[in-house]
């Protein structure tokens, strides 16, 4: 994470009050720091990774899986294909973010001091990042609640939601970029 | 030269204490203040996975009186700012380190309102 880092998350918890005080300036102002940040390659961003970055709140989610995989085909020169598969769950809808890798998923460990529960990991907070030296390629980091960092390495990105109620809205919808 | 006597200094003026309300989501993330309730209703009220708002002017009086409610409520209490896509009258808020329960002790800062 670039800006909203896991040490200014617990610093923003921090039971000192002038910490927290210092803390709360630092998170508007890492908010303002970001929105500069997107908008600095904006017009790059396709509509679907543009939703992701701008538009999405995922905050407080349920995070029910999380699964990296590739998909081959021994004739076809498009494959092999590598996708991360994210399944949330946000009040009563379920969400699945679908990836195009552009390579690896990488999970770092809870700082050492991580306070919160490990159970039942929630997502926080993100951020969407793009890779200078390579055209095309984003970074979507996660903080989630057990500390963890996600970094999701995409060229392309789906993300559906349905209601628990009524998943047959899952099954019709299409959406198209 | 007769000194005139210093009229006595006056007391320090009492920083205004943090009021609580029951609350709800509104647009852009917005807090919607409701009914007035008394410390002992807000953590009745967030027992049932409901939400309330913690207002005033005073940064600290406002996070730590949120605190004391989540945690007489629900044992613990995790503090989450506002994420930044969550509108610009989101608020930050204690919640269960944990869930269940649903809900939320928001409370209002410097640059963010409940409405």
């Amino acid at each position: 994470m670039r800006f909203f880092t896991p040490e200014l998350y617990l610093r923003y918890n921090s039971a000192d009050d002038a910490d927290a005080d210092r803390a709360d300036e630092d998170w508007e102002r890492a908010i303002r720091e970001y929105k500069d940040h997107l908008s600095k390659f904006s017009k790059e961003m396709s509509s679907r990774v543009k939703d992701l970055a701008e538009n999405l709140c995922l905050h407080d989610a349920e995070l029910l899986s999380l699964q990296e995989d590739t998909l081959e085909s021994s004739g076809l020169p498009i494959f092999p294909v590598s996708v991360a598969i994210v399944s949330l769950k946000k009040d009563s809808k379920i969400v699945i973010i679908i990836y195009s890798l552009g390579s690896k998923v990488v999970q770092s460990r809870p700082l050492e001091e991580w306070p919160f529960s490990k159970l039942r990991t929630h997502w926080l907070y993100d951020e969407i990042d793009l890779e200078k030296q390579r055209p095309y390629l984003y970074w979507h980091r996660i903080l989630l609640s057990d500390g963890r960092v996600i970094s999701i390495p995409f060229v392309d990105v789906i993300v559906q939601a349905f209601s628990e109620q009524n998943p047959e809205t899952a099954i019709t919808s299409l959406r198209r970029a | 030269m007769s000194r005139k006597k210093a009229a006595p200094a006056a007391a320090p003026a009492q920083p205004p204490q943090p009021q609580i309300y029951e609350a709800t989501l509104g647009p852009n993330g917005s807090v919607v203040r409701g009914d007035p309730v008394t410390q002992a209703q807000a953590e009745s009220v967030r027992k049932g996975g409901r939400d309330v708002v913690v207002c005033g002017p005073n940064l600290a009086a406002n996070r730590s009186l949120a605190r004391t409610i989540e945690l007489n409520a629900n044992g613990s209490a995790k503090l989450c700012p506002p994420h930044q896509n969550a509108g610009p009258n989101a608020l930050p808020h204690y919640q269960p380190d944990t869930r269940p329960p649903a809900g939320h002790t928001f409370y209002e800062t410097p640059n963010r309102k409940a409405t």
